[in-house]
């Protein structure tokens, strides 16, 4: 595959990501779309590694690796953040968060 | 060949997740298109990027994921874990709009671009981590400590009040 194709790949994870989180008024899934775009991150670090010769590929897989690590620290913060609203609120709803209306 | 089936997993594991109404069909996409990932790591030479987004991106945040998800059941509004109807259409034309200008620069951005054959070894990364990457290495395991006695601090601290 080219890094053409692998760059496809890549945007298509970020822009279903970025719908994700345009369009989704749940908390957790709205989380989901982050994920996705995050996902999308890494791999393009991947694949500029890989496929630029003017560095060694490991420069950019260190990146990539600090990424996955940060990545699973902002779902952890994440989702004791909405843990906490969810509590608070009563509710999941993002919109509802928002005007601070409490069931 | 490899690459390719990867690619599919992905994509339709990242479209499950974005299109799915119920909250834990969404999750689960959510790790198949993690795992696609991670496989498109492997096949693009980045073994141990590959097996850690499969432990750390998969595992962990699966697990992380799947626990929220029991701790809210009883919330009644995780029934109504869908779309809200006029800012699903408007986010959607956004993300059209992007995607296909995305598209334009990348067809002009990449197209000239060689694959590098040298494969990156765990050794060789190990080597990166405690030599040149050391500090960034502390820094990271300090951030992550850090995170750690926050999400903790969070939750208690609520669960008192």
């Amino acid at each position: 595959m080219t890094a053409e194709a692998y760059g496809l790949i890549s945007a298509g994870l970020f822009i279903l990501g970025l719908g994700a989180v345009l369009s989704r008024r749940h908390a957790a899934l709205t989380l989901v779309g982050i994920e996705l775009m995050w996902g999308a991150g890494i791999l393009n670090f991947l694949i500029v590694a890989r496929f630029r010769a003017d560095a060694p590929p490991v420069t950019g897989a260190m990146p990539a690796l600090f990424g996955i690590g940060l990545g699973a620290v902002e779902t952890a913060m994440g989702l004791a953040l909405i843990l906490v609203a969810v509590r608070r609120w009563k509710s999941a709803d993002l919109t509802k968060w928002k005007t601070g209306d409490s069931k | 060949m490899m690459a390719l089936l990867f690619s599919i997993v992905t994509l339709a594991g990242a479209l499950g997740a974005a299109f799915f109404r119920h909250l834990l069909y969404s999750v689960l996409a959510l790790l198949v298109a993690m795992t696609g990932l991670a496989g498109l790591a492997i096949s693009l030479g980045f073994d141990f990027i590959g097996w850690a987004q499969l432990w750390i991106g998969v595992g962990a945040v699966g697990v992380a994921f799947l626990f929220v998800l029991m701790l809210t059941r009883g919330d009644p509004s995780e029934a109504e874990s869908g779309r809200s109807a006029s800012g699903s259409w408007g986010g959607w034309a956004v993300v059209g709009i992007l995607f296909a200008f995305w598209v334009a620069k990348l067809r002009s951005g990449l197209y000239f671009w060689l694959w590098n054959d040298s494969r990156v070894t765990t050794e060789e990364i190990g080597r990166r981590l405690v030599q040149q990457e050391a500090i960034v290495l502390i820094a990271f395991a300090v951030f992550l400590t850090a995170a750690l006695v926050g999400v903790v601090a969070l939750c208690s601290k609520e669960e008192e009040s």
